[in-house]
C-alpha cells in the first residue's frame, strides 16, 4: 500500500496506508477486485442517502438527536465490506448504517431509529441480533470489552468468526477502552477495534484526549499490533480489515486500526471513490446517478413506512426488564 | 448428603454445573490456579483446563464487559469479583450494561451471567474488604440477587442462578464461609429464587401478653438475629426469623404472612441504614400489612460511616444490638 508519513516501516503506526493515490488511481499491487469495489460505492452511497433522510427528520423535528454517519462512511462501509456473515460487529451510534450492508431492511432501521420498534432506545442506538449487530451503549467506550469477550467466545467454540468494534477518538480515552485491549491481547481475541479519528470529540480536539503522537500507536503498550489507514479512502480500509480477518481467522488476536477522517482536504470518501472508479471505466456518470435516486428513494420509502408504524404500547414498557415480567412489574404495569 | 462448608458448597456447585453444561465458564482475578483467594474455585481448572477457568488480568470492568461479551455468544460466564468492595470499578458495566441489554435491545440480546462475590464485614478486612452493597444492586432494574446463608442454600441457589435466564448478583457472605456448616446434597438440586425461609418459627403461647416478632436478615447476620433470638426468648419474646435468601425478587408474600402473624418487625442488615434494603422492606411491609402492625418497625444496620477497620465489631449489628430493638417493638 501507498505510505505516507516521514519514517519507520510499514508495520509501525505513524505511517497511514492509502489504496488511492492523489491521482485516484489504486495503488499498483492491490488485489481489490473490480465487484468489491463497485459494491463499496454503492454501499456508501446507500448509506449516505438514509443518513440524509435522517437528518431531514431531525431538521424538521420528528428525531429529537441523530448520530449524523457523513464523512465517515469510508470507514463504516470498508469495513463492514471486509466481513463475513457470521462475524459479529459492536458498533456506537455513529455506525448505525451497518446494519444495512449486513442485510437489515432500511425501514427496519428507520423504524429503530425513529422509536416505533421497541422504543426503548434514542435515535442510533440500534441492534439487529439478525445481522450479529450488537447492541449501542450510551456509555462512550463501555462495548468495547463485550467485543472481546465476543471474540474469545467464538474462538473457544472453534468458530471461525471474528469480531469489529467501532470507536471514536474520544473512546481511546476510557477506561474501558485500557480494558478491552489489555484483555484482547492477553486473550488472543479476535477482535479488531477500528477507530475512526476524525480529529475532535463533540468540541474536545484529539490533542485534549491524548499527548500520543498517533491513537494506534497505543497498540503496542498492549502487545498486538497498530496501524494507521486513511479513513476516508474504504479501499485502504477494506483492505486492511480483511487483511486483519484472514489472519484472525486461522488463529490472530486483537489489532487497533486507527482511521483518520480529518487529513486530506477532500474529506469525502464518497466523492474520491467516484473518482477513482470513473478514471478505472468501473462506473459511468449515468450509474452513478442511477446508483444515487435508487438509495435516496429507497431512504425516503423507508423512513415513510417506519414513520407510518405504530410507536409501542404502554404495556411493552414493562417487557424485557427480566426474561419473565416478574410480580413487582406487573403490579407497577396493571396498578400505576 | 455430606456435610459441607459455604466454600466447598459453592465450589461443589460449580463443578457439578461445569461438567453438565460446557457453556459455563469461571473467571477473575485469580481464579485459576490458585483457586481463588478464598478457594472457592479450587480444582476448576486442574479439571476443566483454561479455556473454561480463566485468570484475567486485574480490572473488574474487563473482567464483567468480557464476560457480558461472552453471554451474548454462547456461553454462561460466572465471573468472580474478589471481594464485594472491588466490583464498583466494574459498577458501570453492571448498571449501564449487563442490567440493561435485554431491554435496550428490544428483547432480541439478553447477557445472561452470574457474578459471584464475597460480601461482608467481621473478618478484619477493613474498609475495601468488608462492605455490603446489595441495595446499590437491587435498585437496579433488571438483576436479581442472592445472597445466601447456608451451604444448602448456596449450592442450591447458585445451580439456579446459573440456570436462571436474567443476570444474578451472588453475593457469598465471607464471614460464615467456612464457618456455616450443615448437610448438603451431593447432586444435582437447586433453591428456587425468589423464595425466602423461615430460618425460626414463632410458635404462639397463647398467652394474652404474647409478644411475637418477624426478624429479616440475610447472609452472616442470619446467625446474628438467631443468637438475638435466643436471648430474648428468656424474656418472653418469640421471634419468627426470615432468611430472605433472595433479595431481589423479594418473596413479599412470606415477609406478609409472618408480619401479620406477629404484628412486629425488626430488619437487620450489614450496609448503612440510609437507603439500605430494610427502608425499602418496611415501606413495602407498611404498605402492606399497616393495620396488623402492633409497633413501628425498627432497622438494625451499619451505620451511615465508610466500613471501618478497628471497630468492626461495634459497627456490624450484631445480636448485642438486635436485642435491644427486639425489646423496644416487643413492649411498644
Amino acid at each position: 500500500m501507498h505510505q505516507t508519513g516521514s519514517r519507520g516501516t510499514s508495520s509501525e503506526p505513524d505511517r497511514l496506508l492509502r489504496a488511492l493515490g492523489d491521482d485516484d488511481s489504486l495503488v499498483s499491487g492491490l488485489g481489490v477486485d473490480e465487484g468489491t469495489r463497485r459494491a463499496l460505492f454503492s454501499a456508501m452511497v446507500r448509506l449516505r442517502s438514509f443518513d440524509d433522510a435522517c437528518v431531514a427528520l431531525q431538521r424538521e423535528g420528528t428525531l429529537p438527536t441523530f448520530f449524523s454517519s457523513r464523512l465517515q462512511e469510508g470507514v463504516i462501509c470498508g469495513a463492514a465490506q471486509a466481513l463475513a456473515d457470521g462475524d459479529a460487529v459492536f458498533p456506537t451510534p455513529r455506525e448505525y448504517g451497518v446494519s444495512l450492508q449486513r442485510g437489515v431492511a432500511a425501514e427496519d432501521l428507520a423504524a429503530q431509529i425513529l422509536g416505533k420498534a421497541s422504543g426503548r432506545q434514542a435515535p442510533c442506538y440500534v441492534s439487529f441480533r439478525s445481522a450479529k449487530v450488537a447492541s449501542v451503549s450510551g456509555i462512550i467506550g463501555a462495548h468495547l470489552p463485550h467485543a472481546v469477550g465476543y471474540a474469545w467466545s467464538a474462538r473457544v467454540r472453534k468458530t471461525s468468526h471474528v469480531v469489529l468494534a467501532f470507536l471514536g477518538d474520544g473512546a481511546t480515552s476510557s477506561g474501558e477502552f485500557h480494558s478491552a485491549l489489555n484483555f484482547g491481547g492477553v486473550m488472543k481475541a479476535p477482535v479488531l477495534f477500528l477507530c475512526r479519528n476524525n480529529g475532535v470529540a463533540i468540541s474536545t480536539p484529539v490533542a485534549r484526549q491524548t499527548a500520543s503522537e498517533t491513537l494506534a500507536e497505543k497498540a503496542h503498550a498492549y502487545g498486538i499490533p497498530g496501524l494507521l489507514v486513511d479513513g476516508t479512502d474504504a479501499i485502504a480500509v477494506y483492505n486492511a480489515v480483511r487483511t486483519w480477518a484472514d489472519a484472525a481467522r486461522h488463529g490472530g488476536g486483537a489489532m487497533l486500526i486507527e482511521a483518520r477522517t480529518d487529513l486530506l482536504p477532500d474529506r469525502d470518501p464518497i466523492a474520491r471513490l467516484e473518482r477513482h472508479l470513473m478514471k478505472d471505466n468501473l462506473l459511468s456518470e449515468d450509474a452513478a446517478r442511477t446508483i444515487d435516486a435508487e438509495a435516496r428513494a429507497e431512504a425516503l420509502a423507508a423512513v415513510n413506512v417506519a414513520k407510518g408504524r405504530a410507536a409501542p404500547s404502554r404495556e411493552t414498557l414493562f417487557d424485557d426488564v427480566f426474561a419473565v415480567v416478574p410480580r413487582h412489574l406487573v403490579s407497577q404495569r396493571d396498578h400505576a | 448428603m455430606s456435610e459441607m462448608n459455604m466454600v466447598q458448597a459453592i465450589n461443589d456447585a460449580l463443578r457439578l454445573e461445569m461438567r453438565r453444561d460446557d457453556r459455563v465458564v469461571v473467571l477473575g482475578e485469580d481464579v485459576g490456579k490458585v483457586g481463588g483467594v478464598f478457594r472457592v474455585t479450587a480444582g476448576l481448572h486442574e479439571e476443566f483446563g483454561e479455556d473454561r477457568v480463566l485468570d484475567t488480568p486485574l480490572s473488574e470492568g474487563g473482567i464483567i464487559g468480557t464476560a457480558i461479551g461472552m453471554a451474548l455468544y454462547g456461553l454462561v460466564p460466572v465471573p468472580e469479583i474478589q471481594f464485594a468492595d472491588f466490583i464498583f470499578p466494574g459498577y458501570d458495566q453492571i448498571v449501564s450494561e449487563l442490567a440493561k441489554y435485554r431491554y435496550r435491545s428490544g428483547g432480541e440480546y439478553s447477557a445472561k451471567l452470574v457474578i459471584r462475590t464475597p460480601v461482608g464485614g467481621g473478618i478484619r478486612g477493613g474498609l475495601y474488604h468488608s462492605q455490603s452493597p446489595e441495595a446499590l444492586f437491587i435498585h437496579v432494574a433488571g438483576l436479581k440477587v442472592v445472597c445466601p446463608a447456608t451451604p444448602y442454600d448456596a449450592k442450591g441457589l447458585l445451580l439456579a442462578s446459573i440456570r436462571d435466564p436474567d443476570p444474578v448478583l451472588f453475593f457469598e457472605p465471607k464471614r460464615v464461609y467456612r464457618a456455616a456448616k450443615g448437610e448438603v446434597p451431593e447432586g444435582d438440586y437447586t433453591v428456587e429464587i425468589g423464595k425466602a425461609r423461615i430460618a425460626r418459627e414463632a410458635v404462639p403461647s397463647g398467652r394474652k401478653d404474647d409478644r411475637m416478632v418477624t426478624v429479616i436478615a440475610w447472609g452472616a447476620m442470619l446467625y446474628e438475629a438467631i443468637a438475638a433470638a435466643e436471648e430474648v426468648k428468656k424474656k418472653g419474646i418469640e421471634c419468627e426469623i426470615i432468611d430472605l435468601r433472595t433479595l431481589w425478587p423479594l418473596d413479599i408474600d412470606t415477609i406478609v404472612a409472618s408480619v401479620e402473624k406477629t404484628g412486629r418487625v425488626v430488619v437487620v442488615h450489614e450496609a448503612p441504614r440510609t437507603c439500605g434494603f430494610g427502608a425499602e422492606l418496611v415501606s413495602l411491609i407498611t404498605e402492606r400489612a399497616f393495620l396488623h402492625l402492633e409497633a413501628p418497625p425498627e432497622r438494625v444496620t451499619g451505620f451511615d460511616t465508610p466500613f471501618p477497620y478497628t471497630l468492626e465489631m461495634e459497627y456490624l449489628p450484631l445480636a448485642h444490638r438486635i436485642v435491644p430493638a427486639l425489646e423496644k417493638v416487643a413492649g411498644f
